[in-house]
């Protein structure tokens, strides 16, 4: 979706690549230590929509909080869109999440001072882009995901389904390389989470946006194109979702009931 | 766990938030120990130390006033730290703590934390008093340094009466906690606020009142200041609230409307926010303005008010020392030959000397019921004539009985009959001199002569029997000082280089008054040193106030500032995945600390300035250079508190 990445041919590009991840906590003198991913590979593709599933402890918060570059691994290697986080500091990660990564997350994270306008501009502005391109941009984005009438809305004033489609917008309006969400449904009600999933599929249908959405909801999950299953710090299972969605649902919670760990 | 040590833990657990005011607790202790340390103690009650008195009545006069504020700044505090920690009392009556349980867990805290602010201030103050004593003792320019010594009446009031405060304050605090409900405890928390809006009305009414006041202020003659001091003063304040609760909210709205200015870089954020926190904390800041202006103007004042005098003193008195005693005196005390004798031992040599015998007469000023009778100084005109050639001061102003020479400062040779008044005050007052033909001279020697002008012109130093002078011709002078023998004075004045300046040759020669003797002695030196050990004192005494005002209004930002922290954490953990930088951060929370801590100062101080040049009109003198030096002063102050702030508010929110 972004010139960076067009040039691909039918065989799409690797967006995201990630071998052996490990990362233990704790260890230092005395304390027991705790491998929360033990060498996990991931790799995502561009216009792919990954869902990743686990129970609580299975390590998929961890995983999310190395791939959004605000942790690092204990040891392993990270690509994305052929650039390695793990080697920057700590401002210049600040920008590069900036630009290469959108996020999600599960409580929306608006900031209430602001319009849902300057919410969805945040990361235009905080790069001085020019007015007429934040103009341009913001139009498509709010059509694509419906919210143009409520623009001048404070987060407070609209519902959660639409303060999270304000969220995703302000995830995408930057073009990044990758989209990452954190259990975007995990505060809304079954309509609003369909909203959400929906306007999710239309990105990655429509726009070819690159996704990664971290969840323990099989229904969200089911609008994924690939999920990956995640237990104790290793890759369980993965499912590929046929053209049937209420199909895939099924397959995702007979996966979970193999699994039989508990769900949070 | 104990009560005791759960309220413990709750202490060391906001330690961060309370900072600011436990120091602003201990600085207040500590000040009023040594204020009081010095009142009771017993080389000052005994009376050895000189202008000890005067600088006892100063510091219990600020005494009260750490008292009264202290009061105030407790109970404003108490009621927010309680305000934003209601959420926790919810959570304990909901977990089944009793309303007496939880007054008791309130008194407890503050118990512990009143006592520790009281001990460590107590103990910071004896440890300090040395040094404050030190400095008192320099002011008051004793010879040998106030002795250390605990004083423990000192102690014992400052424990008792901190401890009665902090006990009215707390208890009242208890009992306002233990009344509300649950459900209102707990939602207290976090409702979103709506946008606040600014009232076109009100806001052209702040920049009326506050532009009103300061046009008045302005344009006000001084003798209409008395009359118009309240109105002014009740004008600005108000319209000062009116600027932090509406016009600060305008003008960031507006900003907002600007989008090539409102949506670039960080500035975005810095608006958005300022825009709630100007509206909840306008009451705050106006009153940290006001608080300012008052402590700028009062420091101000106090500098511009000596530095008048000091000039009032060096223009009036244009001899160093002098002494005027009748001359039949049998012992004068001090003599002439004793004030050689010490210029002498110093190596002085004087650069103007006068010695020089008048007469007094009586005068009578006005006609019918309204004459005075002044007493004066008859001198001849020849001696008259000596002295000006040696002093060379200037006749600034004259009067004359014929309206035809008016304007006209030229010394007339006197002719018999005739004489000429020298009056000293129209020097320095505005109104002119004395009339010389209300004039009549009263003394029966003189019946013939006639006032036939007045200058005015400073001769020598003033004496209780010449507030004027009286030039006669030298044969009349003569002749009345053989009439009048039992009346004659004997003027003795000497200047030497460097003068002004008071050294142990100013000491030695105030050492000579002998207060029952029967002279008249115009000291300058003693004088400047009586006005610097005043100015001194003032200022050594109210530097301390001013300072633990501005740190009291600093640390109640400070706790504002602390408590909003836990949802700057929230806001700032997310901008982080956004991918905000350090520098950027730095830059939004700078932005807005920076207005929060200067808007008030800087409102301030410009409130002070136009005080002070109202002031400045009406003692007809400029005072921008003294009142910009105490702006400054006190903005560097300010500078330290929003620096340190600053630091520890990053350095938390990184937590």
């Amino acid at each position: 979706m972004n010139e960076r990445t067009v040039s691909a041919g039918p065989k799409k590009n690797t967006i995201l690549e990630a071998r052996k991840l490990t990362k233990v906590y704790g260890g230092g003198k005395g304390s027991a230590s705790h491998t929360a991913l033990d060498g996990f590979d991931l790799t995502v593709r561009e216009g792919e929509f990954l869902g990743i599933m686990g129970p609580s402890g299975s390590g998929k918060t961890t995983l999310l909080n190395i791939l959004a570059t605000i942790d690092t691994p204990t040891s392993g290697s990270l690509q994305i869109n052929g650039i390695d986080p793990t080697a920057k500091r700590n401002d210049e990660l600040a920008l590069f999440r900036r630009r290469e990564l959108g996020f999600v997350f599960q409580d929306f994270n608006l900031l209430d001072t602001l319009s849902l306008r300057e919410n969805i501009l945040l990361p235009l502005i905080l790069d001085r882009t020019s007015h007429v391109q934040m103009k341009a941009r913001l139009g498509a984005v709010a059509r694509t995901l419906g919210i143009e009438q409520l623009l001048d809305r404070r987060p407070y004033e609209v519902s959660g389904g639409q303060q999270q489609r304000a969220a995703i917008a302000r995830a995408i309006i930057h073009q990044p390389s990758l989209l990452l969400a954190d259990e975007p449904t995990g505060n809304l009600d079954s309509a609003s989470a369909h909203d959400v999933m929906s306007a999710f599929r239309e990105l990655n249908s429509k726009l070819d946006a690159s996704l990664l959405m971290v969840t323990h909801d099989p229904y969200a999950a089911s609008y994924c194109s690939r999920v990956l299953f995640i237990r104790d710090g290793k890759p369980f299972t993965e499912l590929h979702s046929s053209s049937n969605r209420q199909a895939f649902f099924q397959q995702l919670l007979d996966t979970l009931g193999v699994m039989g760990a508990s769900f949070r | 766990m104990s009560f005791r040590q759960l309220a413990l833990s709750n202490i060391r657990g906001s330690a961060q938030r309370y900072a600011a005011f436990f120091l602003s607790s201990v600085f207040s202790v500590l000040l009023f120990y040594m204020y009081a340390q010095f009142i009771f103690h017993p080389d000052v009650t005994n009376g050895y130390i000189y202008g000890g008195e005067n600088a006892r009545v100063a510091m219990i006069v600020c005494e009260f006033l750490i008292i009264i504020f202290s009061f105030f700044f407790v109970l404003y505090s108490s009621g927010s730290f309680l305000r934003a920690r209601h959420k926790e009392f919810g959570l304990l009556s909901l977990l089944g703590t009793s309303r007496r349980q939880l007054r008791r867990l309130i008194w407890l805290e503050n118990t512990i934390l009143s006592v520790a602010a009281i001990s460590v201030g107590i103990g910071l103050g004896l440890l300090f008093s040395k040094l404050f004593l030190m400095g008192i003792s320099r002011v008051l320019m004793t010879e040998v340094p106030i002795r250390f010594v605990v004083v423990p009446e000192a102690v014992a009031l400052t424990a008792a009466g901190f401890f009665l405060l902090f006990q009215v304050i707390t208890l009242f605090s208890a009992f306002s906690v233990g009344r509300q409900k649950v459900i209102d405890l707990l939602g207290a928390a976090r409702k979103p606020k709506a946008l606040p809006r600014a009232s076109p009305v009100l806001t052209i009414l702040s920049i009326l009142l506050i532009g009103g006041g300061y046009f008045i202020a302005v344009t006000i003659p001084p003798v209409a200041v008395v009359v118009a001091f309240f109105p002014v003063v009740g004008m600005v304040v108000a319209g000062t609230y009116l600027l932090f609760g509406q016009l600060s909210v305008f003008v960031l709205r507006r900003l907002q409307r600007r989008p090539r200015f409102y949506l670039s870089g960080t500035r975005t954020l810095v608006i958005s926010r300022l825009v709630f926190r100007m509206k909840d904390n306008a009451r705050l800041l106006a009153s940290v303005a006001t608080l300012s202006a008052v402590v700028l103007s009062a420091a101000g004042t106090l500098y511009i008010v000596s530095s008048g005098f000091t000039r009032a003193i060096v223009e009036l008195q244009p001899q160093a020392y002098s002494i005027t005693q009748p001359v039949d005196t049998t012992a004068p005390i001090p003599a002439p030959e004793q004030i050689e004798e010490i210029l002498a031992g110093h190596g002085v040599t004087p650069s103007v000397r006068i010695d020089v015998q008048g007469v007094t007469v009586e005068l009578l000023d006005g006609e019918g019921d309204t004459t005075r009778e002044i007493s004066v100084v008859a001198l001849s005109e020849s001696d008259y004539r000596a002295i000006v050639a040696r002093t060379g001061t200037p006749v600034v102003g004259s009067q004359w009985r014929d309206p035809a020479r008016e304007g006209e400062h030229e010394l007339p040779s006197l002719a018999n009959g005739e004489s000429l008044l020298i009056s000293p005050y129209s020097v320095q007052v505005t109104t002119d001199g004395p009339d010389p033909s209300a004039i009549t001279v009263a003394t029966p020697e003189l019946a013939n002569s006639q006032v036939i002008a007045s200058f005015d012109q400073v001769l020598v130093n003033p004496t209780p029997w010449s507030a004027p002078w009286l030039i006669l011709p030298d044969e009349q002078m003569d002749a009345l000082a053989a009439a009048r023998p039992g009346d004659r004075v004997r003027l003795y004045a000497v200047d030497w280089p460097g003068s002004n300046r008071t050294t142990q040759l100013n000491r030695e020669l105030t050492a000579l008054v002998d207060p029952e003797a029967f002279t008249y002695v115009g000291d300058r030196g003693g004088a400047l040193l009586e006005i610097r050990q005043v100015l001194g004192l003032s200022m050594f005494v109210g530097i301390f106030v001013s300072v633990l005002f501005f740190i009291a209004a600093g640390s109640m930002i400070y706790f504002k500032l602390f408590t909003e922290l836990a949802e700057d954490r929230q806001l700032f953990r997310s901008l982080r995945r956004l991918g905000i930088t350090q520098a950027e951060t730095r830059a939004v929370v700078s932005g807005q600390m920076w207005l929060i801590f200067f808007l008030p100062f800087l409102v301030g101080a410009i409130h002070s300035l136009f005080a002070l040049n109202t002031l400045g009109n009406m003692m007809g003198q400029s005072v921008l250079e003294y009142s910009l030096l105490v702006v400054g002063l006190f903005g560097l102050v300010q500078a330290a508190f929003y620096l340190l702030t600053r630091v520890t508010y990053m350095r938390a929110l990184r937590m």
